[in-house]
């Protein structure tokens, strides 16, 4: 660790300043309007429908107070958080696991129709496809799959999306070495893998994963085809959006339920996920 | 930082405890005066009088678009008389009915008995046999009266339902709701600025040109969204085309029996009529766009659209009934519907003298029951049961919608809007696309074959004209006809 | 530091046991979640349904043919969903990508509020397209949106295109192209961001002892240390050219074809699917062309990548 402050160029001082400059632009732009619907969702339809950029006239909590008690299906809202986030965690673990496994052996080993593979692997995610979700559907029943955690985890096993080509991205740059001077103390290639590569690749898998677990996060259909009694906050949600879609109010509150616990974690343990963690390795 | 969002989180858990444990116990029935004498648990959607044991499950899936209570007072009602006797329901209220709905279909497990979706492609699924035949319902005697269902049925749902499979035709689904569509006005701003009923197309043009001048510009009088597709004025451009050509011309247009349906020149091709809709459409609205519609119509939502109405922002609007339920219940205003202004010279007359009014009400919304329901009869017995008279008034008075039945729809307690509405239907024939030409029913030719006419002449009112639109068509038709038919035989 | 040069290894058992470990889940989900489910869509494509007796019958190349008229018949829509289709790709590819690649470094050098900006660049990504959609047409509607109304405030009111920035065919497909710069740098960041902490400290301070600027550091050290994914993102622009739809159909509406927003994701959801059975197997040539369309555009990108944008070990 460095005890000295290597001072800036200004040319790279002025860099810096005009970047600050547009990303307080751009964060401006990118706040407003959370902020406004953050603050719509504290009024009542009739008020939103004459005063739609303003703040709250008269601060409603109904709306706040209407999401916290949604119930669907006899789920309720703690109910759904719980499920969210068995399946959010569950799911990104699965799919980083599948997905980190086919990345890093299609970059550090050499076998037949790899390169096919790849090409299969991006061009299918091109092809838009008439498949049959009742194909699933029906398989999913006789399996005995459907409305269980199980069924919504093995979907999400997949090994050959974007997370896919991101991590394939990533390890590509992971050096062999590593995994050389491992395999010199003895070390086989689960081992190597396990302890050395995936830690090596940790701030990727960790960006990855945070992006992953979002879009798990705010899946709502796969739950509703294949799990309906498995009510997330996202299905929850989506019910709301569906049934007040003219009453915005209630639809900002309800998406805050989503939108804010999401923020809060991301932004207590941001400092966390971005920080280099070389940890393990051959390294000192 | 850290302590702060985690304050923030704390705080949001417990304010979520404190409201999810406020809600426990509210699962079960709520006192709801009009659901006495069933039980009915919100959580599980059973509703049963007196008991379910050795009773058979009727499981209704809806689209929750018109809200639950309708559906939960008529079932009740149903369980309450004798008709319901040997039931207890389950309602399944589903927001995403209407996309979920074929793969539930074609899987074939799991299924309710009724299945209630929004307007959609149904007639594959009659085709693939999903679907119960339901010409014994159409024939059975409406309980308590004296008439069939199919006699009471109004307009053309007397053959919408019917669909072929293995080449026989059949009905396969079953009235829902009828639309009214139209022009609505604010009445507020008619009252205040003594602005008339426009009766005609001129006098239409007249008042767009009296409220641009009696309000100096600040209120439009259109205003319409133009992101949906052709910004719905198919609502009064279709009601036009009924007026010029009459519903049996316009059921003729819909068999699509050759190209030449869609020839438009002389006043006996079966598309005239809709040449001078178009016509009226580009003189009234698309020569004076930037006088007689609000800025930024173009780019608006159906939502920001009414919201602009909503505001007093433009005095009319072209919509359906149903824009009272989003958005306007608790507008400052008051709003009417007004019906159709007709067309001089060209709209029809009936045989005593007055001229015809229609009611175009765009793809309806409907019921089936799949062919592998488990309790298919009493499916049938629920939905002839809501043939009712008192049923439908019931209908009408929880969603200020009509259903395509003659009843007595006066007699209805609705809004003054929905009224209005109500009366516009009333003194109407109601109309929407309804073919059997296998070229319909496999999505080959539609109404329009050349993208929408209304947002195409908007948007390039400098180089496109109604009759260049309508050439443009015939020509695309003509040259696509052959194809089409290799791909249905 | 090691180049990109590969050892080749000579192959063990226990290395093929591995392989065929760590493959087998993605590969047989693969089958079953991707071939089995849409096996049927390359024989869809020479089939057409017929409603009678709903039966798929043999219909040779008629599918093609109805493609090709339904390309080539006056105001097809097609056209120009092919050509707003390709020009997503380059916009992500030669605009986005870029973009998020110096913001990323901004933050990598530690512009001030950096913690706090990569929280707020963060949001897009959380928040469901929907809500995303709506608030950015609230922000830009000519009579309600707040942009308007602020540029009537300091006397720019003129500029306000009559139709609304959506409305307008000289302004809709640039709101889309410019949603997509709003909305899709943070993920960028993100990525990038993890991208750019593994590389080691030593070599940018030794850089910057030597009189390293900040520019000459991204060109020639950052850039090409994390250049497979810069390339990773540069190729998942390619997967959005059939698949880009959300947007354009939540911005644009029905619409879309006549100010030219229309997309090619858009015909296959509005014409195919939205259709019925029938239509399915238009939906399914549509997919077999987007495969051979496809599958060369990706080598050949794949191919610029690696020559550009070499992978480095460290």
């Amino acid at each position: 660790m460095r005890g000295y402050r290597i001072k800036r160029e200004p040319k790279d001082a002025i860099f810096i300043w005009v970047m600050f400059a547009i990303f307080a632009l751009y964060a401006v732009a990118l706040i407003y309007p959370f902020l406004w619907c953050l603050l719509n969702s504290f009024k009542e339809a009739e008020e939103f429908f004459v005063n739609i950029n303003g703040l709250p006239k008269q601060w409603v909590f109904t709306n706040w107070i209407e999401s916290f008690q949604l119930n669907v299906k006899g789920v309720t809202i703690a109910q759904m958080y719980l499920n969210s986030i068995i399946l959010t965690v569950g799911c990104t673990f699965i799919g980083m696991y599948s997905s980190s496994a086919s990345a890093y052996i299609m970059t550090k080993y050499d076998f037949p129709c790899r390169s096919m593979i790849y090409t299969v692997a991006i061009v299918v995610m091109m092809i838009p496809t008439m498949g049959s979700m009742a194909a699933m559907y029906k398989l999913y029943n006789n399996i005995g799959l459907i409305n269980t955690y199980l069924g919504i985890l093995i979907i999400s096993a997949g090994g050959f999306g974007t997370t896919f080509l991101l991590l394939y991205g990533y390890y590509k740059n992971l050096s062999w070495v590593y995994a050389e001077a491992a395999q010199i103390d003895g070390a086989g290639h689960f081992r190597i893998y396990f302890t050395i590569m995936l830690p090596m690749a940790l701030p990727a898998l960790t960006a990855v994963g945070i992006l992953q677990a979002i879009g798990h996060w705010n899946d709502y259909f796969t739950i509703y085809m294949y799990a309906p009694e498995k009510v997330t906050i996202a299905y929850g949600i989506q019910l709301i959006n569906a049934e007040n879609s003219m009453d915005l109010p209630k639809v900002f509150a309800s998406m805050m339920l989503s939108v804010l616990p999401v923020i809060a974690v991301f932004a207590a343990f941001q400092k966390t996920i971005m920080t280099n963690t070389s940890i393990g390795g051959v390294k000192g | 930082m850290k302590k702060l969002v985690v304050l923030i989180l704390a705080t949001i858990l417990t304010l979520g405890a404190a409201f999810t444990f406020s809600a426990c116990g509210k699962s079960e029935q709520k006192d709801d005066p009009m659901l006495e004498g069933v039980t009915f648990n919100e959580r599980t959607g059973e509703m049963y009088k007196d008991t379910k044991e050795g009773k058979t499950r009727l499981k209704i899936s809806y689209s929750t678009g018109w809200g639950n209570n309708w559906i939960r007072y008529l079932s009740r009602d149903f369980l309450m008389e004798e008709i319901g006797s040997k039931y207890y329901i389950v309602l399944d209220g589903d927001s995403e009915l209407t996309s979920g709905v074929s793969s539930k279909l074609e899987a074939g497990i799991n299924l309710s008995d009724i299945y209630m979706p929004l307007a959609s492609n149904w007639y594959s699924y009659a085709a693939l046999g999903y679907l119960e035949n339901l010409d014994g319902l159409y024939n059975m005697q409406v309980p308590g009266e004296e008439v069939t269902i199919l006699e009471k049925i109004q307009g053309t749902w007397k053959d919408y339902g019917k669909a072929v499979q293995n080449g026989q035709t059949n009905y396969y689904i079953f009235p829902w709701n009828d639309n009214v569509t139209g022009i609505v006005y604010n009445k507020t701003f008619f009252d205040q600025y003594g602005w008339e009923i426009p009766e005609t197309v001129t006098e239409l043009k007249t008042l767009c040109q009296k409220i641009v001048e009696d309000t100096n510009g600040k209120i439009a009088p259109f205003v319409y969204p133009g992101t949906v597709t052709g910004g719905y004025w198919d609502f009064v451009g279709t009601n036009w085309w009924l007026q010029v050509t009459g519903k049996e011309r316009m059921d003729a247009f819909m068999k699509f029996e050759s190209p030449d349906v869609f020839k438009y020149d002389n006043k006996s091709d079966l598309s005239y009529g809709k040449l001078v809709a178009l016509e009226t459409f580009e003189d009234i609205i698309v020569k004076n766009r930037k006088e007689f519609t609000l800025s930024g119509s173009g780019s608006k939502t159906h939502l920001t659209a009414q919201l602009s109405f909503v505001q007093g922002q433009a005095a009319m609007i072209p919509t359906g009934s149903w824009v009272e339920n989003e958005s306007m219940k608790d507008m400052k205003y008051e709003a009417r519907m007004m019906p159709t202004p007709i067309i001089e010279g060209e709209s029809m007359k009936d045989e005593n003298g007055d001229y015809m009014r229609f009611n175009y009400s765009g793809q309806p919304d409907f019921m089936m029951i799949p062919a592998k329901a488990p309790n298919k009869e009493g499916a049938k017995l629920f939905l002839a049961y809501l043939s009712k008279d008192e049923v439908l008034k019931k209908y009408t008075n929880l969603t200020g919608a009509a259903r395509p039945f003659d009843y007595d729809i006066d007699a209805c307690e609705t809004s003054d809007f929905i009224k209005s509405c109500l009366e516009v239907w009333s003194n109407s024939t109601t109309w929407f696309e309804s073919s059997n030409s296998k070229l319909w029913t496999a999505n080959k030719v539609r109404k329009f074959n050349s993208g929408n006419p209304y947002t195409q002449l908007l948007a390039n009112s400098d180089t496109m004209s109604a009759i260049g639109w309508c050439a443009n068509e015939y020509s695309s038709v003509v040259k696509s006809w052959d194809t089409w038919l290799e791909q249905i035989s | 530091m090691n180049t990109s040069a590969r050892k080749k290894r000579k192959k063990s058992a226990a290395e093929i046991i591995f392989i065929s470990v760590m493959l087998s889940v993605p590969v047989v989900h693969f089958c079953l979640f991707w071939v089995y489910i849409n096996a049927d869509t390359l024989l869809m494509s020479f089939q057409k349904f017929n409603m009678d007796n709903a039966t798929w019958v043999y219909n040779g190349f008629g599918n093609y043919k109805e493609l090709w008229l339904e390309l080539t018949k006056p105001n097809s829509v097609l056209p120009r969903a092919i050509l707003n289709s390709f020009s997503v790709f380059l916009w992500n590819d030669f605009v986005i990508v870029p973009i998020s690649v110096t913001c990323a470094f901004a933050l990598y050098k530690k512009v001030p509020l950096g913690n706090v900006y990569k929280v707020v660049f963060f949001l897009p990504s959380i928040i469901s397209a929907t809500v995303l959609t709506l608030t950015y047409s609230f922000m830009f509607d000519t009579t309600l949106g707040s942009i308007p109304e602020l540029l009537r405030k300091i006397g720019l009111g003129d500029i306000i295109p009559f139709d609304g920035y959506f409305g307008d065919k000289a302004y809709a497909w640039w709101m889309v192209l410019l949603y997509g710069v709003w909305s899709g740098i943070g993920y960028n960041i993100v990525l990038l961001g993890g991208a750019m902490t593994r590389v080691p400290e030593e070599i940018t301070e030794a850089g910057q002892l030597d009189g390293l600027t900040a520019m000459k550091e991204f060109f020639f050290v950052i850039v090409p240390l994390i250049g497979s994914t810069i390339g990773t993102l540069l190729l998942l622009g390619t997967t959005v050219i059939f698949a880009y739809f959300l947007p354009p159909q939540l911005l644009l509406g029905g619409s879309a074809d006549v100010v030219g927003g229309y997309t090619i994701a858009m015909y296959i959801v509005t014409n195919v699917r939205s259709a019925g059975t029938a239509q399915m197997a238009q939906g399914a040539t549509l997919g077999v062309i987007c495969a051979l369309i496809g599958t060369p555009l990706v080598f050949i990108c794949r191919t610029l990548i690696d020559k550009y944008l070499p992978a480095y070990e460290y």
